[in-house]
């Protein structure tokens, strides 16, 4: 029987054809303008120019200057080291905090299937809507996380604090009740990487719950015979079986850590001064609110796509690697 | 019985003479003659798209009833209100405004954000000639931002906003000082409430960044003392000695404590909430937010709502920032001439006043001088609108030039990272922002 080699190009047609006009067509035109000087607010010129005579290159019109102007940006420096260290604590929260919820719960139950249904909630919750939801609760007069942060800890640290004080030792000083989470860089950024850990970590935990009923109940059996607790279980059986799992989350939660967007513009507004301006946010601000300068934005987001593409090549091989 | 009789008489007159009164207002505003409308509808059943943000606010939301239920029915046209929140709105405008293709034909645009599109926006003097637009109806600062300080009408006044003095009466009562009138003013008030040992911030200021609103107020002390933005010669000189004093004035709120310290990140409208909420009791802002305090669920708060123009600056200036929305018809559009009849239906003084007189959508605001003026409507919002004006008569708006959205988040940082590190020297940051500006304008040629 002759085989029809058409048919499965015209099967996967339409969805190439999506990938082509929403993907693969914006990519290369964004690569196309990083080498042009192009504003909106002016007319642009670009190298390839279709007329009359047929289709010519104008080479005088292609440069690099967008790409060496960003590495003397010191803006775009800052939004770098801001996205860096957003992403090392948005991921580091993330992945301890989704392990820790995942080893509560993952045991049978109907209270802990209900709290594994529940977890999924927060994960469903926009991103902008999630930047002004903290916004809110942050606020230092009527913002509930304000309030449990100072209830639960602060009091209670000044408490001991206030006791350790009373012993003619040195004096440590009492933390502030009245900390500007977001008027402040420190807390800024942390608290920007709480809201993305919120969203997150119970996802990571619900995937860490799929792994850890994965892993086999005897081993664990075998190092209780041994004489192990539960603590050296989980730190010298569980975390290394689990290790491949949490490479994999790791990475993925890296990418979009590195995409940082939606609650920089909806909770921080990249303040206090440029705190929080992740890389995103300033291509977004150089791009389209600012200077409108397409070609430079476009320059920026390449080099993004860079990182972005090592680490997504990092995570397939790790997947495979896992497979 | 005779005198039911009589009662009844006069109430049948009174009815019979209230109605061709009552037919003859609802006659004007559904006449095409009253707008200077061509009644012939040449463009019956043109759809037009209106980029605007915030189409539910009340002062826009009442203009869009109106639009729907009155301007369609005299012209056949249906306009089409788009609805973006205000933090997206600039870029939408942005895009929609560059894109030859665009389904948009009129475009709703802040001072500020014009400057960028003006190459794309058809020029209304020819309107303003032959529909009779009084142009001289608009404030100074409402003309300058309509036609970015040249001959070109871009835009026509459609909203606009002074800055006001946002008080509790009670609180300024209690320690026996009167409405501020300068900015110094402030601070002394600001002290004596913390002195009398009330409950209750001062003032609420707002220095976060957010879409840059922490410069409308520093506006207002850089020109009152007599500094500004550029020189002559399109050099930073908001660093030189009147700036630094300026800037330091307006840190002081926070830095003296008469403002709360949270109010380092704090918006325009966190910054209101304090007011209406209860926990400030001066705040200075646009003067649309007056019915907030007035409407505030705080009974103290509403009762002792009252307002007066924006502080100036003591033996100087009392300028501050008009802002405007103007609206203006793109030139890309298929149906332009069908837009242009929209513009003089919705900028029409009979529309502004019927907009700023609705019960239904409570709303204050009036661009027209002649609307400012008027006694009914002054009447309506408690001489409101009287107030406005005033302060209007001193208003200027800020340097229209395209980098000046550039500019704007440089500058907004700088006086953000002032509010948030209180060691930081007013100087230095300034100075280190003046570069920052310098480095835009040099870029965009200004030195050459």
């Amino acid at each position: 029987m002759r085989k029809k080699r058409w048919v499965p190009w015209v099967l996967i047609g339409p969805a190439l054809l999506v990938i082509v006009l929403t993907t693969i067509y914006p990519l290369l035109a964004a690569l196309y303008y990083s080498f042009h000087k192009y504003n909106l607010r002016r007319t642009p010129q670009f190298a390839i120019q279709i007329g009359e005579g047929g289709i010519s290159i104008d080479w005088s019109l292609l440069s690099l200057e967008n790409y060496t102007r960003a590495f003397s940006d010191s803006r775009f420096i800052n939004s770098l080291e801001v996205t860096f260290w957003f992403t090392v604590l948005s991921v580091g929260l993330s992945v301890v905090i989704g392990l820790f919820i995942a080893v509560i719960v993952q045991k049978g139950g109907w209270l802990h299937t209900l709290t594994k249904v529940l977890l999924i909630f927060p994960f469903a919750v926009s991103p902008a809507l999630k930047g002004y939801s903290w916004r809110f609760m942050l606020n230092e007069n009527y913002g509930v996380y304000d309030l449990l942060i100072d209830s639960l800890l602060v009091r209670p640290l000044n408490a001991l604090l206030s006791l350790f004080n009373a012993l003619p030792l040195v004096e440590i000083p009492l933390i502030s009740e009245s900390i500007v989470w977001l008027g402040d860089k420190f807390w800024a950024l942390f608290m920007l990487a709480m809201s993305e850990t919120w969203g997150w970590a119970p996802l990571i935990a619900l995937m860490f719950v799929g792994a850890l009923g994965s892993i086999d109940e005897q081993i664990f059996e075998a190092a209780r015979i041994d004489g192990a607790n539960r603590v050296q279980i989980f730190f010298r059986v569980t975390l290394p079986l689990l290790r491949p799992v949490i490479l994999i989350v790791t990475m993925l939660k890296t990418i979009f850590s590195l995409k940082m967007f939606d609650q920089v513009v909806t909770m921080t507004g990249g303040g206090p001064v440029r705190a929080t301006q992740t890389i995103n946010y300033y291509i977004h601000q150089m791009g389209f609110v600012r200077s409108l300068d397409i070609g430079y934005a476009s320059a920026m987001s390449y080099i993004l796509v860079i990182v972005l593409t090592i680490c997504a090549a990092l995570y397939v091989a790790l997947v495979l690697n896992r497979d | 019985m005779r005198l039911t009789r009589t009662i009844l008489m006069l109430l049948a007159l009174a009815l019979f003479l209230a109605l061709p009164v009552g037919g003859a207002l609802a006659q004007d505003v559904m006449d095409p003659a009253t707008f200077g409308l061509d009644a012939s509808k040449p463009y019956d059943g043109t759809q037009l798209k209106f980029l605007i943000c915030c189409s539910t606010a009340a002062q826009f939301a009442s203009a869009a009833a109106k639009g729907d239920a009155e301007f369609t029915e005299m012209t056949g046209i249906s306009v089409s209100w788009g609805d973006l929140p205000f933090g997206s709105f600039q870029e939408q405008l942005y895009l929609e405004a560059t894109n030859p293709n665009t389904e948009f034909d009129i475009v709703a645009f802040v001072d500020a954000w014009g400057t960028n599109i003006y190459d794309f926006l058809h020029p209304l003097n020819d309107l303003v000639a032959d529909a009779g637009i009084d142009w001289d109806d608009y404030g100074p600062a409402y003309q300058q931002a309509s036609t970015g300080n040249s001959d070109t009408i871009y835009g026509l006044p459609f909203r606009g906003h002074p800055l006001l003095l946002h008080y509790r009466a009670d609180v300024l009562e209690a320690v026996g000082m009167e409405p501020p009138q300068t900015w110094q003013d402030v601070s002394a008030i600001s002290q004596a409430i913390v002195d009398s040992g009330m409950d209750i911030a001062p003032t609420a200021m707002y220095y976060g960044l957010n879409v840059d609103q922490n410069l409308f107020n520093w506006y207002s002390h850089l020109w009152g003392a007599g500094a500004d933005i550029f020189d002559e010669n399109w050099e930073p000189a908001f660093n030189n000695e009147i700036g630094v004093a300026a800037t330091e004035q307006y840190l002081s709120y926070v830095r003296d404590g008469h403002s709360p310290a949270a109010s380092v990140a704090w918006n325009e409208q966190e910054a209101n909430q304090e007011l209406v909420q209860g926990r400030a009791a001066m705040f200075v802002g646009w003067w649309w937010m007056a019915s907030r305090m007035s409407t505030s669920d705080v009974a103290e708060v509403a009762d002792n709502a009252a307002f007066a123009p924006a502080p100036g600056w003591e033996g100087g200036d009392t300028t501050s920032y008009g802002y405007l929305w103007a609206v203006g018809v793109l030139d890309q559009s298929d149906d332009r001439d069908a837009a242009l009849e929209y513009l003089k239906w919705l900028t029409h003084p009979v529309t502004e006043r019927r907009i700023v007189l609705d019960e239904e959508f409570v709303n204050n605001v009036a661009v027209r001088l002649s609307i400012l003026a008027d006694a009914e409507v002054n009447e309506y919002h408690n001489g409101l609108l009287e107030v406005a004006s005033a302060v209007l008569a001193n208003a200027r708006t800020i340097p229209l030039i395209p980098e000046y959205t550039e500019i704007v988040p440089y500058l907004a940082e700088m006086i953000n990272e002032l509010a948030t590190d209180a060691g930081a020297d007013v100087r230095e940051v300034l100075d280190r922002g003046a570069e920052d500006v310098r480095f835009v304008m040099e870029a965009a040629g200004y030195y050459d």
